[in-house]
């Protein structure tokens, strides 16, 4: 590895200012389970320049770049941001991590950065929602939520109402969205596991695909592509000539200007910030903001939450192991604890591996971890008031 | 030009302000000493112990109060702010703002009484929330001045107070705020700092977990007169806690806040607290979770070491606390990283060590007086004139300029004390009269008739204590001429009373039993000379503490107490006699020992007060250490200081100069010192200043002088000033002869040194790798923000273990360091072709003859040993003798200039009132029973018990009443019972010992 291409991550990410105090790691969610890995070491050897290379692949790979350590950190050193560097070195030495699935998503968006791809995207789209194919002033950004429940069809189904949801929502106040046709993965799972090149292509597509239609704001659903929008897209690009919204966000907005009402839900719900939405796009009050507008609605705060709420452990598909399914059902527990009927959270990915977690057998009480896991936009779409 | 003004206004009580203004009322500046609290004190008065001595910080710092409180050149303005300035350096006009408190000041007694009938209970933010305090209240039982305040917050104006006042004190309409102006020829600021709000730290739940205390709050739990009088117990069901952990760095060196500095005082605050505790609950576990323990000052290391080896403090380098869980009991779980594993620890209670932030009023004086604050919002400061605010005219000392801990902050407020004095010399003793007493009443060969002034204290004494009885019990005693009861004995009207009945009933002596003497005697003593008699004549029982208080529900047992104790001092005054005070002529000139930076800015800064000084330099030249350093951490240049301040030396009329020349005889003592130098003059002198130095240690480690490749900081330095610096790959290993078995201490400039040197050669020199091996990271203060401008310049740190220092040797003509990377624990080998060893400090050899002749201790590396080491950082406990700079520990330049100027400023106290006075109460040897054994010489810490040969072979003991201050350790030494110390005479206290064992009071 060319101690360039370090001295230049170290720099970048404000590594140099480490004073190796450890708080990083103290905090690190990986690291509780696994001591072996500490956020401090790999800086603190990287920047040693330490010839051995005691960066093990299991190493990098166990992080779940959940932010934990950025938002502790007193010097901000972005621990992330390094450890997305190293992958990506990595991977250009052809050292790739060994992925669950037999690493079928990664193909899958791989296969969208390939030119010749023909994909049927709008399969999903019936007669009781207005899209626009090229024109409007707001795009939805679907994500891969659809694919995904259909690979995942057995644990998570669900996912493939989220695209519609979405749209109702958006018709909902007032507003036809562009859902693009040839829209292709976001590419943020290729880029955590070191990808660029795929991630790249990606990219490109997709920003040229949504200049060409004018929007002038883009809302997601799914955290993970609304993370690579607004920091990834930018960083490797320019800055991009479209607002982008979480739809938590637009929904509060709507709520706030009149545009939405929400009717009577009668549930007891717990949410989770993932990772993407919270510690990394720091969205913790407009879902909360969203909830108390659901008349009926009985929201319970996890001991765990905000800025501290935990990691549904794994990352990119990249490190699917014990630890993480340890990681799962303790949330899963807290969750429960709660007296909440269900737990939602905006995420196909933290969705996928709670319900994952629970799909097999379970080390403790199935009555300990039982809370259905529900998706936010879905929610939402059922809260809508009939006849908007 | 217009006219000085002989006054200063000191702003902020803390130990700073109060030294300051100490040293300015005794050089005869008036000084108005102004404060936003109703007290002075300032946070230390909230301390419970001080590192590294473990003394009680209120048993220090209460004299000081009192000194300050009493003195006749000090005027106290409490509750006040400042709101502008006109004017100029020596004149200017200060509009302040002073808030009331509802009470006269001139008529409250503090005898406390409105506050046991006040209703109203708040927070006592003194004690950090955790105490209540009535609405009219003192903050703390010393308080000084000891004036009640109604707090406007709290109190719904009942009257109760007013009801039972009998000083009628108290005025509910006094105009709830007054603005006036003070004319003033300089301002020191002095307003200290803030402690760190933990609750921005949200992730230690401060506020939310009630377990969680700072810092502060801690030092409250530990102090005796604390919210839980001393019981460490925490705030949830008041558990003795058995685990405790501390957390550093909260709010400092933490980019999250912004306070990106260190804060100086925490680490070694910290450690306090954990020996502390620890003394307190025996099997108590003490944690301390922290990144570099930052035991930087004079000792400090060696306390280090004790708090681990003695007390079993546990000690987690390189961690800092990401957060804290709370469980169901209350208790704190905490996560943290050691030797690649996770540890979980659990702790009854966690105490955070908050950082300083400026004082709250920072930004508002700064508006008020027109001077800068740093990016921080502290005083901004220059490198070399650390005095100096942005304003001429304006001075600062203490945390406000950067944080730091008291003794550097006492030498701070004594040095711009110093450099106030040069300012306004020419007008001191303009404002403020000596006062004249009439002349002393012989009563050599009278009867004792003694005259008994007995003290309600309102209901404070009287209120327990049957006083009448008291008074005629009195009149049955022998001796006793006259007996009265008081209100208050120490209002006004009572002394004006005291001195006609001495007058009209001829009385010759005078007891007063009232409260305590440590705040009252002097002024009863003052009373008894303004009616001619000797102040000596005069004693006082302690009725107060010793009956109403402590008997409070047995009041017949009090009054029989108080009677006793009556008794005893009748038996006592029955004895006393007048006692001369002498008084020496002070020659007025000063010698200054040693010719570097130190010794030269106290020459100058003297010569500025308008007296002569001798300075006396070994070597040819002057400079001393300075002469071999190019520059500094901030980017300056010291030779430029230095060929200023040498010029300075040279040029001015009243600084002579004996360069190779040293001091060969000393004899006399404070005010009329003599000596002879080796150049063959003989001087007179005043007083005495030692600043000698230290010496850069000669490393015998890691191949030095074996190899040209290995060199010493100072050579690098020199070849970057140069330019004759060439090297690609440096090695700078850290703690060189510091910090180990021979030399236990940290020599506290090192670091400083390193990232100086690390950031020039990476600005000059961008290719070149520099690996810095340390242990532990000093940049105390705002040099931290160099320690990290070095890392993002690329300098690499790698920390090592003293168990396994780094290893240089020679491979085929290659240097190869080989060290173990402490925290990753794995081999890094670097090959220099450059190394350099960042040499410890060490003390001046010389230091041992020169103590021998001064007769002042050294400590055991070889330093001086100050008077105290919080309180008095540049006095010896000989009067007459100061100390600064590198004689007394390693110093960073700017501070050696700080504490010349503070050597000075003392210095001046003593030369610029013409006389010093002895105490009357001095010890005094018996020749013919002194059998010369010398224990007495040995026992006083004053320098004052000195054997003489008085005929050939015969040595006897003599006392210099100048310097004896009356302690009487040489008396309890004295094997023969050769020596008497007056006021306290065996038959005195016989005579009370007999009173107080005959109960029928018939001796």
């Amino acid at each position: 590895m060319a101690e360039d291409e370090i001295s230049k991550l170290i720099e970048e990410t404000g590594a140099f200012d480490c004073v190796e105090c450890g708080k990083c790691t103290s905090v690190c969610p990986a690291a509780v389970y696994d001591t072996e890995f500490a956020p401090r070491l790999i800086v603190v050897k990287a920047q040693e320049g330490i010839k051995d290379d005691p960066m093990t692949k299991k190493n990098i790979w166990v992080c779940l770049t959940c932010e934990m350590c950025n938002s502790m950190c007193p010097y901000k050193v972005n621990y992330t941001g390094f450890i997305q560097g190293l992958r990506s070195m990595y991977f250009r030495r052809g050292e790739v991590p060994i992925c669950s699935q037999g690493g079928l998503v990664h193909t899958m968006q791989r296969l969208m950065a390939k030119e010749d791809l023909k994909q049927n995207r709008l399969g999903w789209v019936d007669d009781d929602i207005k899209i626009s194919k090229d024109k409007g002033e707001v795009l939805l950004f679907t994500g891969c939520a659809y694919q995904l429940g259909t690979i995942f069809d057995d644990r998570a189904a669900f996912l493939r109402d989220v695209p519609k949801s979405a749209v109702k929502i958006l018709n909902a106040a007032g507003v036809t969205p562009v859902v693009l046709e040839d829209e292709v993965c976001c590419g943020h799972d290729l880029l955590w596991v070191g990808d660029e090149d795929s991630f790249l292509k990606l990219m490109d597509k997709n920003i040229e695909r949504i200049k060409a239609t004018g929007v002038k704001k883009v809302v997601f659903t799914c955290p993970e592509c609304f993370r690579t929008f607004d920091v990834d897209y930018q960083d490797f690009s320019e800055d991009l000539p479209f607002e982008m919204v979480h739809i938590s966000e637009f929904v509060k907005d709507a709520i706030d200007d009149g545009k939405l009402k929400l009717r009577n839900i009668d549930k007891k719900v717990t949410y989770h910030d993932s990772c993407r939405l919270g510690k990394h796009m720091g969205i913790y009050d407009p879902p909360r903001e969203v909830l108390s507008a659901v008349p009926g609605l009985e929201m319970i705060e996890m001991e765990r939450s905000r800025e501290k709420a935990t990691c549904c452990g794994v990352n990119a598909w990249a490190n699917c192991e014990e630890n993480g399914k340890k990681m799962q059902i303790d949330r899963l527990k807290e969750a429960k604890g709660t007296g909440a009927e269900s737990m939602l959270t905006f995420c196909p990915k933290c969705e996928i591996h709670f319900r994952c977690a629970t799909h097999n057998k379970v080390p403790v009480p199935i009555e300990d971890v039982d809370i259905e896991v529900e998706d936010f936009t879905n929610l939402i779409a059922k809260a809508l008031e009939d006849g908007e | 030009m217009t006219e000085k003004v002989g006054a200063v206004l000191v702003i902020g009580g803390g130990p700073a302000g109060i030294q300051a203004s100490l040293d300015l009322a005794e050089m005869g500046l008036k000084v108005y000493l102004l404060d936003e609290r109703t007290t002075i004190g300032g946070n230390m008065a909230r301390l419970d112990k001080t590192f590294p001595t473990n003394d009680c910080s209120m048993c220090i710092l209460s004299p000081k109060l009192v000194a300050a409180g009493r003195h006749p050149n000090i005027q106290l303005i409490m509750n006040a702010e400042v709101k502008g300035i006109t004017g100029e350096p020596g004149n200017f006009k200060v509009r302040m703002k002073r808030y009331a408190t509802y009470v006269d000041e001139t008529k409250c007694t503090g005898c406390g009484v409105c506050a046991e009938h006040c209703p109203i209970e708040g927070v006592n933010e003194f004690d950090m929330d955790l105490a209540p305090k009535r609405a009219i209240y003192i903050p703390f039982p010393q308080a000084v001045p000891l004036v009640f305040a109604i707090d406007p917050g709290l109190c719904i104006g009942c009257g109760e107070c007013k009801q039972f006042c009998k000083a009628d004190a108290i005025v509910y309409d006094y105009e709830s705020e007054v603005e006036s102006d003070l004319s003033v020829g300089a301002v020191l600021l002095a307003p200290g700092y803030d402690l760190v709000d933990p609750k921005v730290k949200t992730e230690y739940g401060y506020g939310k977990f009630p377990n969680v205390v700072s810092n502060l709050d801690f030092e409250r739990i530990l102090s005796a007169s604390g919210p839980t009088a001393g019981h460490v117990i925490r705030p949830s069901d008041g558990d003795v806690p058995k685990r405790i952990a501390f957390i550093q760095c909260v709010g400092s060196r933490d980019a999250q806040t912004g306070n990106t500095y260190c804060s100086s005082y925490c680490c070694m605050a910290a450690l306090k607290q954990a020996v502390i505790a620890k003394e307190h609950t025996e099997d108590l576990e003490a944690h301390i979770y922290f990144m570099d323990i930052r035991a930087f000052g004079k000792q400090f290391e060696e306390y280090v070491t004790r708090a681990e080896e003695e007390y079993g403090v546990h000690l987690h380098r390189n961690n800092r606390i990401a957060n804290l869980v709370e469980d169901s009991n209350g208790d704190l779980i905490l996560r943290y990283h050691e030797e690649a594993e996770i540890f979980e620890e659990k702790f009854d209670l966690v105490i955070l060590s908050a950082g300083a932030r400026p004082p709250r009023e920072a930004k508002s004086l700064a508006k008020a007086l027109g001077i800068k604050l740093n990016k921080f919002g502290f005083c901004e400061t220059d490198g070399f004139t650390p005095l100096d605010s942005s304003a001429p005219g304006i001075f600062v000392c203490g945390a406000f300029s950067a944080p730091k801990d008291i003794p550097d902050s006492v030498a701070q407020a004594s040095g711009a004390a110093g450099k106030i004095a040069g300012l306004l010399g020419e007008v001191k003793n303009t404002l403020v009269q000596p006062k004249e007493y009439p002349a002393e009443i012989d009563v050599s060969g009278q009867e004792p008739r003694i005259g008994v002034f007995v003290c309600h204290c309102g209901i404070n004494i009287g209120g327990v204590v049957d006083v009448p009885a008291v008074m005629e019990y009195a009149k049955t005693l022998p001796g006793v001429a006259y007996a009265e009861q008081n209100l208050y004995t120490c209002s006004q009207d009572t002394q004006e009373k005291i001195k006609e009945v001495i007058e009209e009933l001829k009385l010759n002596r005078v007891i007063v039993a009232s409260c305590t003497p440590r705040t009252h005697e002097p002024l009863f003593r003052n009373t008894v000379r303004e009616a001619g008699l000797n102040q000596y004549l005069f004693e006082m029982a302690n009725i107060r503490d010793q009956c109403s208080w402590v008997h409070m529900k047995e009041p017949v047992k009090a009054t029989e107490k108080a009677k006793t104790l009556v008794r005893m001092a009748v038996a006592k005054a029955r004895l006393l006699e007048p006692l001369p005070v002498s008084k020496v002529q002070v020659e007025p000139s000063a010698l200054v020992l040693g010719g570097g930076i130190a010794g030269m800015s106290a020459a100058i800064a003297i010569a500025n007060g308008g007296y002569n000084v001798h300075i006396v330099e070994k070597s040819d030249r002057f400079g001393g250490h300075l002469n071999t350093i190019y520059h500094t951490l901030t980017g300056l240049d010291p030779q430029e200081v230095l060929e200023e301040t040498r010029k300075e030396i040279e040029e001015d009329e009243k600084i002579t100069v004996h360069l190779n020349s040293t001091l060969e005889q000393l004899s006399g003592y404070l005010g009329n010192f003599e000596s002879k130098l080796s150049d063959g003059s003989t001087v007179k002198h005043g007083i005495i200043v030692v600043a000698t130095g230290g010496l850069e240690y000669e490393p015998k480690e890691y191949m030095y002088g074996e190899d040209e490749m290995i060199i010493p900081q100072t050579e690098l330095g020199r070849r970057l000033a140069k330019g004759e610096f060439d090297a690609k790959n440096v090695a700078v290993i850290q703690c060189v002869g510091s910090r180990n078995e021979e030399y236990p201490n940290c020599s506290r400039i090192c670091c400083f040194t390193a990232m100086a040197n690390a950031l020039r050669i990476k600005k000059e020199h961008p290719e070149t790798s520099v690996y810095v091996l340390y242990r532990d990271i000093r940049t105390f203060g705002f040099a931290e923000e160099y320690y990290n401008e070095a890392a993002r310049a690329g300098v690499l740190f790698v920390r090592w273990d003293p168990e396994s220092p780094p290893v240089v040797t020679k491979e085929n003509g290659q240097i190869v360091i080989r060290v173990t990377e402490q925290f990753i624990e794995d081999e890094i080998v670097i090959k220099p072709d450059l190394v350099v060893l960042n040499a410890g400090v060490r003390a001046n050899p010389d230091n041992e003859e020169l103590a021998k002749m001064l007769k002042v201790p050294r400590t055991e590396e070889g330093y001086f040993l100050e008077a105290h080491m919080k309180l008095r950082p540049v006095d010896f406990a000989t009067d007459g003798i100061f100390l600064c700079g590198l004689a007394h520990s390693p110093r960073l330049i700017w501070e050696s200039i700080a504490m010349a100027n503070a050597a000075a400023a003392r210095a001046m106290t003593v030369l610029s009132k013409g006389e010093v006075e002895s105490e009357g109460a001095t010890s005094v040897v018996d020749a013919d029973k002194c059998r010369g054994c010398g224990d007495c010489e040995e026992a006083c810490e004053f320098g004052a018990a000195r054997l003489v040969e008085v005929e050939p072979g015969v040595m006897k003991s003599q006392i210099n009443e100048i310097l004896c201050k009356g302690c009487g350790t040489c008396v309890a030494t004295c094997c023969n019972r050769a020596i008497t110390l007056r006021h306290f005479r065996s038959e005195q206290i016989m005579q009370m010992i007999q009173a107080a064992l005959d109960l029928e009071g018939k001796t």
